[in-house]
């Protein structure tokens, strides 16, 4: 830290305007308009404050059961990335011929859209589609994916998978590197086995950012699903696979209820904060009793 | 980058050395060279059917859509660009991105600095504040954000979406860049400004050589963030002519559904300047995401 003389100061204010007014204006201005709108219905132009209206209508509404319920179920990816993250961290760490390549690959589709991933597995398990044709080779019957909710979750749910083990992969392979190497020597010498090694040495020494990716992929399924579900099934059969995120979208600008959708979006903000206190809890716990 | 300290560390071990080893090399190794390769395979073959694919036409694509493409047929393309405006669109969205990542990095830069090697009262109170931003879901603005615009007459103007963009990327970019800075040597900028020069001009001089690749990290992963948006997009920049690639590409499936090799040829569009991105910046990417777990 630089002593700062006065002009110095001076500086540092200046430097920061600029991103405190546009945070100001764009973030925070909005957070706290959101918050009134949620309180409001609209006429037009003018706002008329109808306390929790919006949110009693919400509460009382089966639909916004339902699309919560499915954010719930939605939750299944996070063991599924975790575990795929780590059997990708684990084998990548042994340095095989061509690990980086491997590593590069591995994290190609977390930079494609989840418009273009959601439509290249719409197209996947399409009734006339590549899986379907798969399974008549088999002699089984077509199953129509994505006209019955249970399926279509379950294909979303796969798509969600594919395109988030690699950054899963390269947190964990992080954390791996700090593991000092002399520890699997030791462990070696000893006669451990591979799997004993990985069993007693890895997974304990990266449940940090096991956590991390824990919490960063609860936060993920309550928040951006959007992109999968519009393409993928908007939201349908029904509201069988509509996620709270859709329903935000569908409330403001398809029935154009602006005061429920930003009753929905506090309730959405207060959930993952509400579900990333709890993961700290735990894992607060967790440490503890280690 | 992390993985190479390990890489050295484990050199420096000298691990391949015992004999026992050797067998227990190719035993365990040679296993897990083939599962990966099959993941490998799994990851990309999604990705080979879409660009083999867009080069077939229809009928090709229902007679043979395993195979390569008998001939290298370009007219998916040639319908993108005439019928569905694609061009206008990856233009659209080239400019967006351009200006709100260039935005992006003057902003957070100049404040990171600040931030990171200045004492200035409430300096802590602000870098607290910008993190607690990152939490905030883009949904719980999508709503305020449209009728504040509408009221400025900023729909359909390319500066709504500039500054939205702008905005969501500002919390995650000036906290990876703080971090990052601080762990320049505070005596290289002291030094910088011994003969009484500014504090600007020992930014310009130490810091933003010696940040570049954080800076440049951040340019590539706002870069990807912004390329992939979708929601924000479509609502703020509804006209056909503004609209952005995702959106446009999300937009065109109604009409696409039963011209798959169309389709496939749209998704290619949107996913190869992305996927060169990593190709090209993987090693920025990589550190950058991995930092603050790695030692």
């Amino acid at each position: 830290m630089l002593t700062a003389r006065r002009q110095d100061r001076a500086f540092a204010y200046l430097a920061v305007l600029p991103a405190c007014l546009v945070l100001a204006a764009l973030l925070v201005y909005p957070i706290v308009y959101s918050v009134i709108l949620s309180f409001s219905r609209l006429h037009g132009l003018s706002t008329e404050l109808v306390g929790l209206a919006n949110y009693t209508g919400l509460l009382w509404d089966e639909d916004f059961w339902r699309v919560l319920l499915n954010n719930f179920i939605f939750l299944i990816s996070v063991p599924l990335i975790l575990l795929a993250s780590l059997i990708c961290a684990v084998l990548i760490y042994e340095q095989v011929w061509g690990w980086q390549v491997f590593r590069v690959i591995f994290f190609v589709p977390s930079v494609i859209s989840s418009v273009v991933i959601g439509l290249l597995f719409r197209n996947f398990f399409a009734f006339d589609g590549p899986v379907n044709q798969l399974l008549g080779s088999f002699g089984m019957p077509p199953v129509d994916w994505m006209s019955t909710g249970s399926t279509a979750i379950a294909v979303i749910l796969l798509a969600l998978v594919w395109s988030s083990f690699g950054y899963g992969m390269l947190i964990l392979l992080a954390g791996m590197a700090a593991i000092d190497p002399h520890v699997y020597e030791a462990a070696r010498l000893d006669g451990a086995s591979w799997g004993q090694r990985v069993r007693d040495i890895t997974l304990p020494l990266i449940a940090k950012p096991m956590r991390f990716l824990s919490i960063i992929n609860v936060i993920y399924t309550f928040t951006s699903l959007f992109g999968f579900i519009f393409v993928m099934t908007s939201g349908g059969p029904g509201y069988e696979t509509t996620t709270v995120d859709y329903f935000i979208y569908l409330k403001a600008f398809v029935g154009f209820d602006l005061g429920a959708g930003a009753a929905l979006a506090v309730m959405l903000f207060l959930i993952v904060l509400l579900l990333t206190i709890v993961q700290f809890r735990i894992f607060a716990v967790d440490e503890g009793t280690q | 980058m992390a993985v190479d300290t390990q890489h050295r560390q484990r050199a420096l071990v000298g691990m391949p050395t015992l004999p026992a080893h050797a067998s227990e090399q190719l035993r365990v190794k040679l296993p897990i060279f083939l599962v990966l390769l099959a993941i490998a395979v799994s990851t990309v073959y999604p990705l080979l059917f879409l660009a083999l694919n867009a080069l077939k036409d229809r009928t090709e694509y229902y007679a043979n859509a395993y195979g390569l493409p008998r001939e290298l047929y370009l007219g998916n393309f040639t319908v993108l660009v005439e019928n569905y405006n694609i061009v206008r669109a990856l233009l659209n969205s080239v400019f967006v991105t351009g200006v709100a990542v260039t935005a992006t990095l003057l902003i957070a830069t100049i404040a990171s600095f600040a931030l990171a090697k200045i004492d200035f009262l409430g300096r802590q109170v602000l870098f607290a504040l910008i993190v607690a931003f990152l939490l905030v879901p883009g949904q719980v603005l999508l709503i305020p954000i449209y009728l504040l615009f509408s009221r400025l007459d900023l729909i359909n103007n390319y500066l709504s979406v500039i500054l939205i963009y702008t905005a969501l990327a500002l919390p995650f970019g000036t906290f990876f860049l703080t971090s990052s800075f601080r762990a320049i040597p505070t005596e290289l900028i002291e030094a910088a400004r011994i003969d009484g020069a500014s504090l600007f001009y020992a930014f310009r001089t130490v810091v933003l050589p010696i940040g570049s690749p954080s800076i440049m990290t951040l340019a590539v992963l706002s870069f990807l963030t912004m390329w992939n948006e979708l929601l924000l997009g479509m609502m703020l920049l509804p006209d056909e002519s503004k609209r952005l690639l995702t959106p446009t590409i999300a937009l065109l499936l109604g009409r696409l559904l039963t011209n798959q090799p169309l389709l496939m040829a749209a998704l290619l569009i949107s996913s190869v300047p992305t996927i060169l991105m990593l190709i090209v910046f993987s090693r920025y990417l990589i550190r950058g995401i991995t930092l603050g777990f790695g030692k």
